[in-house]
Formats: structure tokens, sequence, C-alpha cells
């Protein structure tokens, strides 16, 4: 348990520093995926809501202390890692391939959402240039990150779930 | 504590949501607090000595082409000063010229972008000059283009600056042929192009105009250049101007950081009369 938990951490930090020197810099339009999200939304289907909660948190103070913005990266990394909890699968559970890969897709795509609204509509509270722009962020935000999702789910995450 | 958090863990994960939320909030909440703003420091530190790193790397294999740039710079500013240089030299007021630039020097700081991003969410600069080189909060940052931004966070060897293309960044310019005053913002579409404000329709205010800083800016000194308007359209009471900036903000990577040096008396005489000009356009201050 106590080994898991390291091993999801130390995952985490190196996730955030490659998601800030690496990812970041392959901006769409300046809307990036996002594969901390992805990962919390994993570990959150996998371990549960309380330990993915912890997790989000976890990994918004590493992502903050890189970005400048610890509060708001707590904040929202938090609540993505207690969306993506409520479609957790049980070790025990005796959910087909097909029914835990949609578990995932759903847990990845609303924890995204979740994510990028808030983190959006708090980051540009007192400077909305436009109501597309938030929308354009968001959707396509959450669009890039989900292209990923699947990549990853399709290289990586199908032999542990 | 952390029995506090098992017992959390254990019970419920809204509890465990609204613990994690109230600390998040904690700290947004006292975000300009000096534990807080230490922490953002030093992390920004870190990060900037691990981008530098990179950054380092990168630089060893261009460094034939900023040779070149660099070349081509230092040509086109020796052109420059031997311009300056002659037309001070047949000036009659030369001896009141050199009084006035020894009286007011602009002590400028070299130096190096080792961070950076621009995004929707938000754009920073990363600069390799510290409070250990004599930078401060609020000092200006240009190039011989045109003005960057202004620094907002300092540690001992870095310093972040907010540039022009902030959709919270404002500066008081004014144009070059008929002193037209307004205040330029980014409104977070263009990258090289932000927009000049409050100037009014009676304005002779011409595209093709440069236009510089003024000296009611709170952090930059007057005249250094912003950029060319492009485009103006008549709206009820203002124009709506549209301004090329002249700072590539793609291809940048050496600034030069100045400190404005007000006249106290003017300090002074502002904090006297707080309530004068409260409804006049206002550069903003983070």
């Amino acid at each position: 348990m106590l080994k898991n938990t390291i091993v999801v951490i130390l995952l985490i930090a190196v996730l955030c520093a490659v998601q800030h020197y690496s990812v970041s810099h392959l901006a769409v339009f300046g809307v990036y995926p996002d594969i901390v999200t992805i990962y919390i939304a994993l570990a959150a289907i996998r371990h549960g809501q309380k330990q993915g909660t912890s997790y989000g948190f976890i990994a918004g103070i590493a992502t903050g202390l890189l970005s400048g913005n610890i509060g708001l990266e707590a904040l929202t990394k938090t609540i993505e890692g207690f969306v993506a909890g409520y479609f957790h699968i049980p070790e025990d559970s005796h959910a087909s391939s097909r029914q835990k890969r949609q578990m995932y897709y759903k847990g990845v795509f609303l924890a995204s959402l979740f994510g990028r609204a808030l983190h959006t509509l708090m980051a540009n509270v007192l400077s909305l240039p436009v109501t597309l722009h938030v929308a354009f962020s968001i959707g396509v935000g959450t669009l890039l990150t989900m292209i990923v999702a699947v990549i990853a789910y399709q290289v990586f995450f199908k032999k542990i779930l | 504590m952390l029995k506090l958090i098992k017992f959390f863990g254990n019970n419920n994960a809204y509890l465990l949501l609204l613990l994690y939320c109230g600390i998040a909030w904690m700290l947004i909440r006292f975000e300009k607090s000096d534990p807080v703003n230490n922490l953002q420091a030093r992390s920004t530190e870190l990060r900037a000595a691990f981008s530098q790193s990179l950054s380092d790397l990168g630089h060893y294999f261009s460094l034939k082409e900023e040779n070149e740039k660099l070349a081509l710079q230092n040509s086109s500013l020796l052109g420059q000063i031997i311009h300056k240089n002659n037309m001070l030299r047949d000036s009659a007021d030369i001896k009141h010229l050199d009084e006035f630039v020894e009286n007011r020097p602009v002590k400028l700081i070299s130096a190096r972008v080792v961070d950076r991003r621009f995004d929707t969410r938000e754009n920073i600069l990363i600069i390799n000059a510290g409070r250990n080189q004599g930078i401060k909060k609020d000092m200006a940052v240009l190039t011989p283009d045109g003005l960057v931004g202004r620094v907002v966070l300092v540690s001992d060897n870095f310093a972040k600056v907010m540039p022009v293309i902030h959709s919270e960044f404002g500066v008081s310019v004014f144009s070059d042929s008929n002193n037209t005053h307004g205040v330029l913002r980014w409104n977070g579409k263009e990258e090289q192009t932000a927009q000049m404000h409050y100037v009014p329709v009676s304005s002779p205010i011409l595209t093709g105009e440069t236009v510089h800083t003024t000296d009611f800016s709170t952090f930059a000194f007057r005249g250094i250049p912003v950029g060319q308007i492009v485009e103006i359209t008549p709206d009820k009471q203002f124009y709506r101007i549209n301004v090329r900036l002249g700072v590539n903000f793609s291809t940048l990577s050496h600034v030069l950081v100045a400190e404005k040096t007000t006249d106290p008396e003017k300090v002074e005489i502002i904090k006297d009369n707080p309530a004068e000009g409260e409804n006049s356009p206002r550069e903003s201050n983070p």
C-alpha cells in the first residue's frame, strides 16, 4: 500500500515536470492536453475516490509550484481527482474490458471538463476576453486531453486496468 | 495532524474534498502574503535554474545564429551612436544636453530570457537577472525594438516579467507627431497587436504614427518605443486604435531592464493629492 502510494506520487512529480517542460510547449492555438489530469483520473479509477482526491491535491501543489498558481492548481486538480473517483473500478470487479474502458473514458472526460472549466473561469475572472474564448479553451483543452487519453489507454493502460 | 488526515480519509471522501479545497482556497486567498509569495519566489528560482540549464544546452547549438544576430544588432547600434554623436556635436545646446544626460542617467541591466509561457491561460517571461543584479519589482523591461513588459516578481537571481501581451498589463503612451495620449492594453487576441484606449474622436491621430511611453507611467521612463498605429476606427466617444507592437515576442531572447527614476517631489505631490485623477484612465498595477 505504502509502496504503491510512493510510486504514484513519484509518477505524479515526473508527469508534472513533463507537462510543464514539454507538453505545454505543444500548444494548439494556445491550448494543450493535460497528461497530469489523465494520470489523476486513472489513479482515482483504480484506487478510489479518496485516494484520487488526495493524489489530485498533491499533483495540484506540484503543478502550482511549477506554474506559480499553487492555490488554483491545487483546487482544480483536487476536484479532478474527486470527479474521476465516481468511476472507481474495485479490484474484485467483474466488469468486462469494454466496461472498464468506458469507465476510464468517462472519468478522464468529466475530470478534464470540470478541471478546465474551473481553471479557465477562475483564472480569467477579472479579464474574460470573450465568452467564445472561454468555451474554446475548455472545449479544445478537453478534446486534446481525450485524444491523448485514448492513445495512452491503447498503449499503456489497457494492460493495467 | 496525521491522525486528523487519517480520520478524514477513513470516514468520507466529501470531508477529504472539503479539507483539500479549504487548503487550496486559503492558498488562493493569501496568495499575496509573505509566506506564499516566498514559496512562489523559491519555486520560480528552482524552475528558472532548471530552465536555464535546458536553455543553455539549446543555446550551444544556436550560437552561430545568435552571434550573427548580435553582430547585426551591434552594427545597427553603432550606426545610431555615430548619428546621435554627430547631432550632438552640431547642436548649439550641447552643453545643456550633456548636463541633462548626466543628471538623469538611465541605468540599463541586460538579461537573457530563460523561460517563457505564451498561451491563453498565462503569459509570462522569466529572465536570468534578479535582486543580486539590481533588479527590483516594477522595473521596465525593453529591447531596442520597444517595450517588453514590467517586472512583477523578483528572486535572488531571476525575475518574472509580465509582458505587454498580458490581459492585465497597461501602460500610458503618446503618439510621436501630435502628442495624443492614451492607455495601451492587449485584448488577448493577436500576439503582435495591442489596443490604445481613451483617445477622443476629436484627436488628430493618424495611422503610421509611432507610440512611446509617457512620463505618466508608474514604471517606464518617457520615450520607450512601443509600436506603430496600424488601424483607427471611430466609435461613440473614443477611437478604437490597433497598435502593431515593436517587439516580436516569439523570437525574444535578450532584454534590457531599466529603473524609472521618478523625481521625489512628484511622488510627494501625488501622495498629497490621492483624489486627483481618480476618474482618469490609469495604468494597471497588479
